[in-house]
């Protein structure tokens, strides 16, 4: 396990469903007068302003990896992309991916995890999802049949960022309401209210929302407890628990859980006190790929540990007494 | 007590971007190409010319077996070149693009060993064309996009690379008919395709860090898995002995002689960082191979020399070092001289190799 020092570009993703105003956002990333050189990929034949940006557009191709007992589904035509675009590292800043509305993150998060040049020339900053705040609840609260993704609760999943657009089409009520169906899905995802996707986009970018070394910056809010909606199969768990784990055991459980419940955990992220270290290991997973290291340290600061889960079919009481099982008073 | 190998070096010029892809024409000239479709054209290592400039990008260049003419593809899409008759005391023609075709993307190109095809991936599709750039004939659709492509030495056979396994076309009565083409398949991502000059054996470098060898008489694959690194490089030296591929600090190298690899334990090719980026066999010495890495060493090994198994060490301190990863290694066609190509647009000649 290795921290993540070296200059790679950052790599920005935009889903969204069908209309949510996805391009309308990578349009005002594009055009603002920011000085930068940014290379966008895309899947939709949108209209992009090129201005100063490269244009590169391809079908998606899914693929699945099998590596050992590590089982995901990457992007195949991400890799191959990317990898065309690192041959011209010195001339881009950033990458922005615009994926199509129907799109599951996963697989663009995982290539991120699984292609080792991509993963030393590229550093993925964040998952921008954008949302629909008049048609979105609609869309969330589609039921379909047992086994089928619903794309746009697992967008909202996956995000770091959520940009609630259109909200001029809505009233205070209805808002409200489609931030709690949000919130119940990802409970930690700051939400920036939208009209034309005009939000700072300091707020959207260098995010290091996937830098293990940054992971107490990305989040200010992660871990916010809500009341959970029902009839949404996808939620966060988050668990906030004094004391230290004993490492050994960590490993244990968290590469039990990821390979027997990996494909219903979509997220998982922490911050953990490993007993016999002064450093905070923080973490992230997409799926069953893990990723961790030790960053600052503890210092003077009460040692709590700090994980939250988004995904389907989680047993908040199972999660807690396992994890509890990890510390070193726990067994 | 070894030759002295003498080593010409040129560095780039001020506005050269990295190259991607090389490939030495049969006039002993170099063509390399950048990720923009720039084309620069060596004659040596102190002599070089911008030729032209292709609108499809570059990822690929293959060069004709016989004739100055270059096939460049890239993102989007595939130019045919003539780059004109080297020598002689008049000014050379300039270069020329004979075809071209934008809007898919091409990440492969090879000539047929006779010149009269070149195979050219088109995302899903392998394009056949002739020397003037007609199609003659189009193979695929295949799974996902063509990432390799490769001729048997009779040019009857070609396979493809993509997500989900090889295509195999046979030509037949000169034609590439449709129920002439059969699927290999395997469940992950092919990268790069090696076939050895008995067009029995097909190796497949792959994203999972395996290489997969079929043997495709008797319609058997074997596995050869725990590289560290996806294999991008694998190749059949010209008598088909053995195979090198890349995947790890060492650089594999395999005997098919017999029945095959099979149980058998391979020579390693140590210390390449963090893989090796470029291989390449000796044109007329069975065992003789270049390596290059990505610290832009490029030494040269005899797997004659090594034991099954054991660290082989190089025949000599690297040939050339730099610190730019080496992006393509070309032989002279009788083994006189070795040209190194580096990501920094850096160009090496070696003379007096073994």
């Amino acid at each position: 396990m290795t921290g993540t020092t070296s200059p790679r570009v950052p790599v920005t993703v935009i889903t969204g469903f069908l209309g949510s105003g996805k391009t309308t956002l990578l349009n005002r990333i594009l055009t603002e007068d920011h000085g930068m050189r940014i290379a966008v990929i895309e899947n939709e034949f949108g209209e992009v302003g090129i201005d100063d940006s490269l244009v590169l557009s391809s079908e998606e191709e899914i693929f699945e990896m099998n590596n050992g007992c590590i089982c995901c589904t990457v992007r195949g035509d991400l890799i191959r992309i990317l990898g065309t675009l690192m041959s011209r590292r010195d001339r881009f800043d950033r990458i922005l991916i615009e994926t199509t509305g129907l799109a599951d993150p996963a697989p663009v998060a995982q290539t991120f995890f699984v292609d080792e040049d991509i993963r030393e020339a590229c550093q993925l900053d964040a998952i921008i999802t954008v949302v629909d705040a008049r048609h979105g609840l609609d869309d969330l609260r589609e039921l379909r049949a047992p086994g089928v993704e619903n794309e746009a609760v697992e967008q909202v999943a996956f995000a770091d960022r959520i940009v609630l657009n259109k909200v001029d089409l809505t009233d205070d009520g209805e808002r409200a309401e489609i931030v709690a169906a949000i919130r119940s899905i990802n409970s930690g995802a700051p939400i920036f209210e939208a009209v034309h996707a005009d939000v700072e986009l300091r707020q959207l970018l260098d995010v290091a929302a996937f830098d293990v070394q940054r992971i107490l910056e990305a989040d200010p809010a992660f871990l916010t407890d809500t009341d959970h909606m029902h009839d949404l199969t996808i939620t966060s768990v988050g668990l906030q628990v004094p004391g230290e784990i004993v490492l050994e055991r960590l490993n244990t459980w968290l590469g039990r859980l990821l390979s027997e419940q990996g494909t219903d955990i979509f997220r998982s992220k922490g911050i953990l006190a490993i007993a016999g270290a002064d450093r905070r290991y923080a973490f992230h997973s997409v799926h069953m790929l893990f990723n961790g290291d030790f960053t600052t340290a503890w210092g003077d600061g009460e040692r709590i540990n700090r994980m939250v889960f988004i995904g389907r079919n989680l047993d908040r009481e199972r999660l807690t007494r396992d994890f509890e099982a990890c510390l070193v008073d726990g067994q | 007590m070894s030759a002295p190998i003498s080593v010409a070096s040129a560095g780039p010029a001020a506005d050269e971007l990295a190259p991607v892809a090389s490939a030495r024409l049969a006039d002993g000239r170099l063509a390399i190409v950048n990720a923009e479709g720039r084309l620069r054209l060596w004659r040596d290592a102190h002599e070089s010319t911008d030729a032209l400039q292709v609108e499809c990008g570059g990822i690929a260049v293959t060069a004709h077996p016989a004739l100055p003419v270059v096939c460049v593809s890239g993102p989007q899409g595939w130019a045919l070149a003539d780059l004109g008759a080297a020598g002689g005391p008049a000014p050379p023609e300039p270069a020329v693009v004979i075809a071209a075709d934008q809007g898919s993307w091409s990440a492969c190109a090879r000539w047929s060993p006779d010149g009269q095809i070149v195979a050219v991936g088109a995302d899903r599709w392998v394009v056949l064309l002739d020397p003037t750039g007609v199609e003659v004939a189009r193979i695929g659709p295949l799974a996902s996009t063509v990432t390799d492509c490769t001729w048997s030495r009779d040019g009857a056979i070609l396979c493809a690379a993509s997500y989900g396994g090889v295509t195999i076309a046979h030509k037949r009565d000169g034609s590439w008919p449709a129920d002439a083409v059969d699927l290999r398949e395997f469940t992950g991502s092919l990268l790069c395709l090696a076939l050895s000059p008995s067009s029995d054996w097909l190796v497949s470098g792959n994203q999972d860090r395996s290489l997969q060898v079929y043997r495709l008489s008797e319609d058997t694959r074997l596995e050869m898995a725990g590289f560290t690194r996806k294999v991008t490089c694998a190749q059949f030296d010209t008598s088909g002995r053995w195979v090198a591929n890349n995947g790890a600090a060492e650089v594999t190298v395999w005997d098919f002689s017999g029945a095959g690899p099979r149980g058998s334990r391979p020579f390693l090719l140590d210390d390449h960082q963090p893989t090796a980026t470029c291989l390449a066999w000796h044109p007329a010495r069975t065992g003789i191979l270049a390596t290059g890495d990505g610290r832009g060493l490029v030494r040269t090994w005899d797997v004659v020399d090594g034991r099954p198994g054991r660290p082989l060490r190089a025949l000599r301190t690297p040939v050339v070092a730099t610190g730019a990863a080496v992006r393509g290694l070309h032989w002279h066609p009788t083994g006189g001289d070795l040209w190194a190509v580096h990501a920094d647009g850096s160009v090496h000649r070696s003379r007096g190799i073994r």
